[in-house]
């Protein structure tokens, strides 16, 4: 044992021993030259490589090594001079090559990999590589696979440009409403994700016609297809009981729930719930999806029937209709914290596939709501420069929604055909009632007070329209011809009752003090609108490139639109006439009106038809950093009005040219330019045409008896800069706008107590707008941070005929903010967000006489991941205003977690945990100041379960 | 037996949100021949499957020319000619499709490892970045070359028919494995690698994050392209390799992306930068 110790001590020593040997020498040519060469050292017969060294640019080299081997193999190469070894005792010395030129011959090695060649435009995302442990249905996965965004309306943008078709193993089952895919199919289900970028769905035109368009197509698993799936949520919470009356009260001191429904006025109810159940159905010739969501969480589930694309380009249909009730206005804030809902919605969509070519289609939608809302408002409108009309309304209000639309389709999609026709049909019933409270004052020199008011407001605006649309193309040589029609017919015949005090003969009677007449005794005045819209249009279009640099496109656009409307207005008042201002509400003279007596003071009967023939051209020079667009649409515009009450008939034809020029300039690679013009003309406004009165609401009564259609010129101007440079993480844009409007129509408005009066006036008015706006963003590495900055002010000057005085008036207002994110560290992320707002607006030579309106918010949020299956967000947010009375600071606390286990997710959310009950909004429009004050839901928890049925 | 197949499980994914660059603003219709090699090595990088190339995240080439040797991605050499012909016989399509050619794994997602190409030309590397889409800059920058301290192993295994020694050496915060063969006398190989006396065939770090390996060596006569130099600023290895990170780690925020909400977009996702200082 101790020998071979001894032995195996001897050789390992030896090595240590084996002392360092040095060869070096030079490797020139055959000319004595230096040439590009290495050296190599090697213990003769193993080719192992010991040492290597590049000859200089001398040709001198040198190699230390060590090694046992007597001899070793000392090799000169390089790609022009081939390969030379000599063999040489294990010793230092000096060695030196004389090379020759020779190609070295490389063994060459096919490459065996099957190599895939795809020219096609699909790219295909593996869903599974993309999703995470929270992610439930394919939506949450889209919104992570790079190059697609999900906005939160749920539409889908790739690269920033809206997708146009969105698939389901290649069928357009839901024809624009995929956010019911999104949104519902399992991640799990899907295999991939297909985007197809220039998609061209009409097969006879795909390889002839590119398009810029982008298309999605969910690839299915196979156990996903031929089989019906159902999946199941139901979920339930609770919220903060409403505090009793005097907790709840609302700044003006009226009663907050003039409906008098005091236990059930807080929103939502106490009891809150969630459902839903969806069922699914691929197969190769049949689809169908169909399900029914509903809650009355504040949860707004009618967004996934949005229709994010037409699946036929179908004609607008847009009866008249310019009477409305007063509901109380939105607070500005997230609907979920103001949204008192009872939501229903139920969706039948099928798909059959008759042949390869050919398929049928029906997609049905139903969405039923019961919506509340409660509301204080306070609104500023300025009389002159002295004098303010002051109206404090309270407001409970209840729409009922029930919208159904239906639409059947046939499309034939081959080779050498494409035939397709959809027929709509829509139609809503829907309705509000408002009961609110109403008292106003005028200030100034001679102070009135108009009293305190019951309203009561029914609009029923029940709604019916149906189209067809009918496209085929066909192909003339080598050319295609595409034609494309579309015809629809939409009628509305709605009905808006009030029922105000003020207005009732008897008690209706300025100023204050009178004795309100009891509600069952007042008249009330009722509006009725009957309109009905014809609409039909055809169009076509083509384009073609000249030269390198010129592309021109050429459109022709035809349509008709038909509007009939028939208005009658029920009223114990009388409205004034010619341009007199009599008090509206003496309802003991009513005037024979000069325009065909009293009735024709309240009735319209008219038909008002406009078409139009446009040659749409446009003219584009593109190089590689600059593209300059000329657009010179002619349009040949032509409008009938047919007043069967005035027995009027006027005719006009305008001649309409918009022309507009626009510019982007890539000044360096991290500056851009863009700049723009434009000149546009309209004539004629459907709103301008009635020569007897329409109740708009209750508090405003509109008529235009102008002898000439109205007519807007519109100038536009802007430029932008932008700078990016991503290496610096610095990116900066600033944009200036103007705005220039020309009318030959002035709105006059005229105030009686609460109700304006308002008419289009023959007088040329003139706006200006100019605006700057500018942000700046910069990163750091410190704590993964990113701050930004914005800013923009706004001037607006224009005029406003108040009371038959005219106004010159201009508004102003600032805004700056900013952002700063980071994370502390790989779990946690928090952002902080600002916002400042001050507004200004004065009459000329009364500068100082204004009110500055001011207001901020501020959000911190922030997520954080403790495991894998657990997620946990965060936020606060306090919204300022220095005009509201109480409550400046409203905060709001909100917190969600998400756990995902085998079989269920579970969900807690808790919202509003401040408790805020009311929120303020001051708005601003110019002269008038708007204080709303809106009843927010409670705090509350929902937590819901989610699981698969089948 | 060394372990030598190439799936690994751990191995970088290519996963930013970053797109491939838009062909036209990378310069494809703008390029020069500027050498021409009669030999290129193939590379696979991080395949799944050795013999499928669209498991690869890339497939590299090394083109050997007289003045000067690139190393660049053959997918993004193939998109740039099939571009050019396509452009050049549509003239008047008016658009294209920013991703034609061949393709590997998650074509469309933009890699530093696929869109950056290096010439070697003496002692200097010149590395020309092409950045994702939606940025539409570019940088190039020189470093010396070779700057890897290789430490010989006596091992041995047949990487593409060729014998190849074993190296090791610890480079920029990683340490690597090289497989070269002295048969092929350039002292070359896949991305930054080289240094070795003979091509380096085989390269991966320790962690398997990234490997690099042949899987054909082709005669032939390939032209070497460059892009025009205007549309690659002048910049350094520590600004590039900085910007590819952040790139990789959180695109929309290193684009500088805003809500609608106002606030800056962030989507931190976890990356393994092959070069860490």
């Amino acid at each position: 044992m101790k020998r071979y110790l001894i032995l195996l001590f001897a050789a390992t020593f030896s090595r240590i021993l084996s002392a360092q040997t040095i060869i070096q020498g030079t490797v020139l040519d055959e000319q004595g030259k230096a040439t590009e060469a290495f050296v190599t050292v090697s213990p003769k017969g193993t080719g192992s490589i010991l040492a290597f060294a590049d000859a200089d640019a001398k040709g001198n080299y040198k190699l230390e090594f060590k090694t046992d081997a007597d001899s070793v193999t000392v090799s000169v190469s390089g790609l022009g001079i081939g390969n030379q070894a000599k063999v040489v005792a294990n010793r230092s010395q000096r060695v030196n090559f004389s090379v020759k030129e020779e190609a070295t011959e490389l063994k060459e090695v096919s490459v065996k990999a099957q190599k895939i060649r795809q020219n096609g435009d699909t790219l295909s995302y593996l869903v599974g590589a993309y999703q995470e442990q929270g992610d439930r249905v394919i939506g949450d996965v889209l919104k992570r696979m790079p190059g697609i965004e999900v906005a939160d309306d749920g539409g889908i943008k790739y690269n920033g440009k809206s997708i146009k078709k969105f698939y389901v193993e290649e069928m357009d089952l839901l024809q624009g409403r995929y956010g019911l895919a999104t949104n519902n199919i399992n991640a799990s289900d899907v295999a991939s994700v297909q985007v197809m970028e220039h998609h061209q769905p009409v097969k006879m035109l795909q390889g002839k016609e590119l398009t810029d368009d982008v298309a999605i197509n969910l690839k299915l698993k196979d156990s996903a297809k031929g089989t019906v799936a159902i999946n199941m949520m139901v979920g339930g919470g609770g919220q903060a009981p409403l505090l009793s009356p005097q907790g709840g009260k609302i700044p003006s001191g009226t009663a907050l729930s003039p409906l008098g429904e005091s236990e059930g006025a807080s929103i939502g109810g106490g009891l809150l719930w969630t459902g839903e159940l969806v069922a699914m159905y691929f197969a190769k010739k049949r689809q169908n999806m169909s399900l029914y969501k509903g809650n009355n969480t504040g949860e707004d589930v009618s967004k996934e029937l949005t229709e994010h694309y037409s699946g036929i380009n179908s004609v607008g249909l847009y009866p008249f209709c310019p009477t409305g009730a007063i509901l109380p206005s939105g607070s500005g804030l997230p609907q979920k914290r103001t949204f008192d809902n009872h939501s229903h919605i139920l969706t039948m969509n099928h798909l059959e596939k008759l042949n390869k070519d050919t398929e049928i289609g029906l997609n049905i939608a139903y969405y039923n709501d019961n919506i509340r809302r409660e509301g204080n408002s306070l609104s500023d409108h300025f009389i002159s420069d002295d004098s303010r009309l002051l109206m404090r309304e309270s407001m409970t209000s209840e729409t009922k929604v029930n919208n159904l639309n239906i639409q059947a389709r046939y499309n034939l999609n081959s080779e050498t055909g494409f035939v397709a026709n959809v027929l709509k049909f829509d139609t809503n019933w829907n309705s509000d009632r408002v009961l609110g409270q109403l008292s106003s004052e005028t200030t100034g020199d001679i102070p009135m007070n108009y009293g305190n008011d019951l309203v009561r407001q029914h609009f029923d605006r029940p709604e019916l329209s149906i189209s067809n649309t009918f496209n085929t193309i066909k192909n003339i040589g080598k050319n295609s011809l595409n034609l494309h029609f579309s015809a629809g017919y939409a009628h509305r015949p709605n009905t808006l009752t009030v029922e105000v005090p003020l207005l009732s003969p008897q008690g209706g009677k300025m100023p204050s003090g009178t004795a309100l007449s009891p509600l069952g005794e007042s008249e009330g005045a009722t509006q009725d609108v009957t309109s009905h819209h014809i609409a039909g249009r055809f169009n076509t279009g083509y384009s073609i490139r000249v030269g390198d640099y010129f592309k021109f496109n050429y459109g022709i656009n035809a349509s008709a639109n038909l509007h009939g409307i028939v208005t009658d207005l029920r009223c114990p008042l009388q409205l004034p006439q010619g341009g007199e201002n009599k008090s509206a509400w003496d309802a003991s003279s009513i005037d024979v009106s000069p325009l065909g007596g009293t009735e024709g003071g309240l009735l319209n009967d008219l038909w008002y038809n406009t078409y139009s023939i446009a040659l749409d051209q446009s003219y584009k020079y593109e190089t590689h950093d600059l593209t300059i667009t000329l657009g010179l649409p002619l349009n040949l515009y032509s409008q009938m009005l047919d007043d069967r009450i005035r027995k009027d008939k006027h005719s006009y034809t305008h001649l309409l040219f918009f022309p507009s020029l626009s510019m982007n300039w890539d000044i360096t690679r991290d500056l851009w330019f863009n700049a723009g013009a434009s000149y546009s003309k309209t004539v004629g406004d459907p709103g301008g045409i009635y020569s007897g009165y329409i109740m708009n609401n209750y508090r405003s009564f509109q008529r235009s008896y102008v002898e000439q259609l109205s007519e807007t010129k519109n100038y536009g101007a802007n430029a932008s800069l932008r700078y990016r440079n991503a290496l610096q993480a610095l990116f900066a844009s600033i944009g200036f706008n103007f705005r220039r409007s020309h009318d030959n129509q002035i709105y006059g408005y005229t105030y009686e107590s609460a109700t304006s009066v308002v008419q289009a006036v023959d007088q040329p008015t003139i706006a200006d707008n100019y605006s700057v706006n500018g942000e700046a963003s910069k990163g750091f590495d410190f704590l993964r941070s990113t701050v930004r900055v914005f800013g923009g002010y706004n001037l607006s000057k224009s005029e406003r005929l108040i009371a038959s005085n005219l106004y010159q008036f201009n508004a102003q207002s600032l805004n700056f903010g900013g952002s700063l994110s980071f994370s502390p560290f790989d779990w946690i992320g928090v952002v902080y967000s600002c916002g400042f707002a001050n507004s200004r607006s004065y009459t000329k030579g009364n500068e100082n006489g204004s009110t500055a309106v001011s207001s901020n918010t501020q959000r911190l949020s922030m997520s954080i991941y403790p495991t894998q299956k657990l997620t946990l967000t965060l936020s606060a947010e306090d919204n300022y205003n220095n005009l509201t009375a109480i409550n400046r600071h409203a905060w709001f606390g909100d917190a969600k977690a998400k756990l995902k286990l085998k079989l269920v997710d579970l969900e807690l959310q808790l919202n509003n945990l401040f408790d805020q009950r009311l929120y303020t909004r001051v708005s601003y429009s110019g002269l008038d100041i708007y204080t709303q004050t809106s009843q927010l839901r409670p705090r509350n928890a929902v937590m819901s379960v989610r699981f698969k049925l089948l | 037996m060394l372990f030598l197949s190439g799936q690994h499980a751990f191995c970088q994914q290519k996963q930013g949100s970053g797109q491939c660059p838009d062909p036209f603003y990378r310069g494809a219709l703008e390029r020069k021949v500027i050498d021409h090699a009669s030999t290129r090595v193939l590379y696979a990088l991080n395949a799944q499957d050795i013999n499928k190339m669209d498991t690869y995240i890339d497939l590299g080439q090394l083109q050997i020319g007289k003045a000067c040797t690139k190393y660049c991605s053959v997918f993004a050499e193939e998109a740039d000619n099939t571009f050019q012909k396509w452009w050049k016989e549509h003239p008047n399509a008016g658009s294209y499709n920013r991703s034609l050619g061949m393709k590997g794994r998650n074509a469309s997602v933009w890699s530093e490892y696929q869109w950056s190409a290096f010439f070697f030309q003496g002692d200097t590397l010149t590395e020309w970045a092409a950045m994702p889409y939606h940025i539409f800059q570019h940088y190039r920058y020189n470093e010396p070359f070779p700057t890897m301290k290789w430490t010989l192993s006596q091992e041995t295994a047949t990487i593409c028919e060729h014998k190849c020694q074993k190296a090791t050496c610890h480079w920029r915060g990683r340490d690597f494995i090289a497989w070269f063969t002295k048969d092929i006398p350039v002292r070359k190989g896949p991305w930054k690698f080289g240094g070795l006396p003979g091509l380096i065939l085989k390269v991966y770090d320790t962690n398997r994050l990234y490997t690099f390996e042949a899987i054909g060596i082709e005669k032939g006569n390939f032209p070497i392209y460059q892009y025009p130099q205007k549309m690659y600023g002048k910049s350094t290895r520590q600004k590039v390799w900085k910007l590819q990170g952040d790139l990789n780690r959180d695109f929309w925020k290193a684009i500088g992306t805003v809500s609608e909400q106002g606030v800056l977009v962030s989507k931190p996702k976890p990356y393994e930068q092959l070069e860490l200082e």
